[in-house]
């Protein structure tokens, strides 16, 4: 499996390791000329007791997973599965404990922690592209980035992802690396007039994980997989107001992710130090210790490179 | 007068991007910015205020009695914010 220059291949062969591999890390169009990193990944049985204790101990974040920091080595703990990943000469290895076919999430960031040494940096933001121009909208959980990410889509902006995607602060190639949009359910009252007019799309037909909803990539006409990034729109819900959204009264097509905001208040161009921070935020923290210095140079070239806009999410996806 | 040495948290991740420093606590998720007279004050908050101060001076063109009462203000909050510590 190949993904954006790393070689993801299993220690020893495993169908159901490299099934649950293939669906998120192999991705053809991402394939690079030169392989940077190789990630070897096994599975073993049952999550250390000792790993176990010391998650119980630590605060998990709002996927529920516990990141048990280290040096060079790190591990991914979630109540039913874990993954350990260690960077090693040469390459860097992962190991998967517990549930890992039903509960995937510690492997996946466990691999994506690997990925992230080789220098490029994760981002959970919607990224976003039109006439040669590409935005990576940023925000905390709730701030609009899925809802506004499906409206510019509807508006002729093409999607490069709705939550993941990886940026190379070298060239800012920023690559798509979700699997669809996930919309909460105030998301889907904004959206689901204009899905089923322009795509035939019943949305409360669509598959639901307990949390949002999933709409795929092919039902919504496709997606972009990489681009160069040009600039950074941060979706501010401090001056959200769910109570003030009219429905009837919001009009989509002069929606634009670049411009979004209330009248009085046009969006406000960030210094690059509340670039970097939203960067930050957007990005995370490696769980390896030794990965930090590196992702705050990136992200410090990035912040210097990129413009960046802080613009009020007219709604966000809590219930209206 | 004696002083108390101060230690930068070895933790805390610096994002450097030329006229501000971004600070990150890996613990607390918590984030600082510093102009360039904070990145200096923080650069050298090991050393003593008299020479912290003395370094503003020099570099901003200011009193040092102002460099003083300007690096004691940012000390102070960045040790509040968990950024310093005592040594010892």
């Amino acid at each position: 499996m190949r993904f954006i220059g790393c070689r993801i291949v299993t220690a020893t062969p495993d169908a159901e390791l490299t099934a649950t591999l293939r669906e998120s890390w192999d991705i053809p169009e991402l394939d690079e000329p030169s392989t940077v990193l190789t990630i070897t990944v096994s599975r073993r049985a049952a999550i250390p007791p000792t790993i176990r204790a010391r998650a119980r101990d630590a605060h998990s974040d709002d996927r529920g997973l516990v990141a048990l920091e280290g040096e060079s080595e790190a591990w991914i703990v979630s109540p039913e599965a874990a993954a350990c990943v260690a960077l090693r000469s040469g390459g860097a290895e992962v190991v998967a404990y517990g549930e890992v076919q039903s509960d995937p999430l510690p492997l996946h960031s466990a691999i994506a922690e690997a990925i992230a040494t080789t220098g490029l940096v994760p981002l959970h933001a919607a990224v976003l592209t039109r006439g040669g121009h590409t935005v990576a909208m940023l925000g905390p959980s709730g701030a609009g980035k899925s809802t506004s990410a499906v409206l510019a889509m509807l508006d002729g902006w093409a999607l490069l992802s709705e939550d993941a995607a990886w940026v190379d602060p070298a060239t800012l190639d920023v690559f798509g690396a979700d699997q669809g949009v996930r919309l909460r359910s105030g998301g889907e009252a904004v959206v689901a007039a204009r899905l089923a007019d322009h795509h035939g799309i019943d949305v409360a037909a669509l598959p639901h994980d307990g949390l949002k909803r999933l709409l795929s990539y092919d039902a919504i006409g496709g997606r972009v997989r990489r681009a160069r990034l040009d600039e950074v729109v941060l979706l501010d819900p401090a001056a959200v107001d769910p109570a003030a959204f009219d429905p009837a009264a919001f009009d989509p097509a002069a929606f634009d992710p670049a411009t979004v905001g209330r009248v009085e208040d046009p969006p406000r161009w960030m210094r690059p130090a509340e670039v970097a921070m939203a960067l930050h935020q957007a990005s995370g923290i490696p769980a390896i210790v030794n990965a930090r210095t590196a992702r705050a140079e990136a992200i410090g070239r990035l912040a210097v490179a990129l413009p960046g806009r802080r613009v009020y999410a007219r709604s966000g996806s809590s219930p209206i | 007068m004696g002083t108390v040495p101060r230690v930068r948290n070895p933790n805390v991740i610096e994002t450097d991007l030329g006229d501000e420093i971004v600070l990150l606590d890996p613990h607390t998720r918590a984030m600082f910015t510093l102009n360039a007279t904070g990145r200096v004050i923080w650069r050298h908050a090991d050393e003593t205020i008299d020479a912290i101060a003395a370094r503003l001076s020099a570099e901003f063109d200011v009193s040092e009695e102002r460099a003083r009462a300007d690096a004691e203000v940012v000390l102070a909050a960045l040790r509040d914010a968990g950024l310093l510590h005592t040594a010892g």
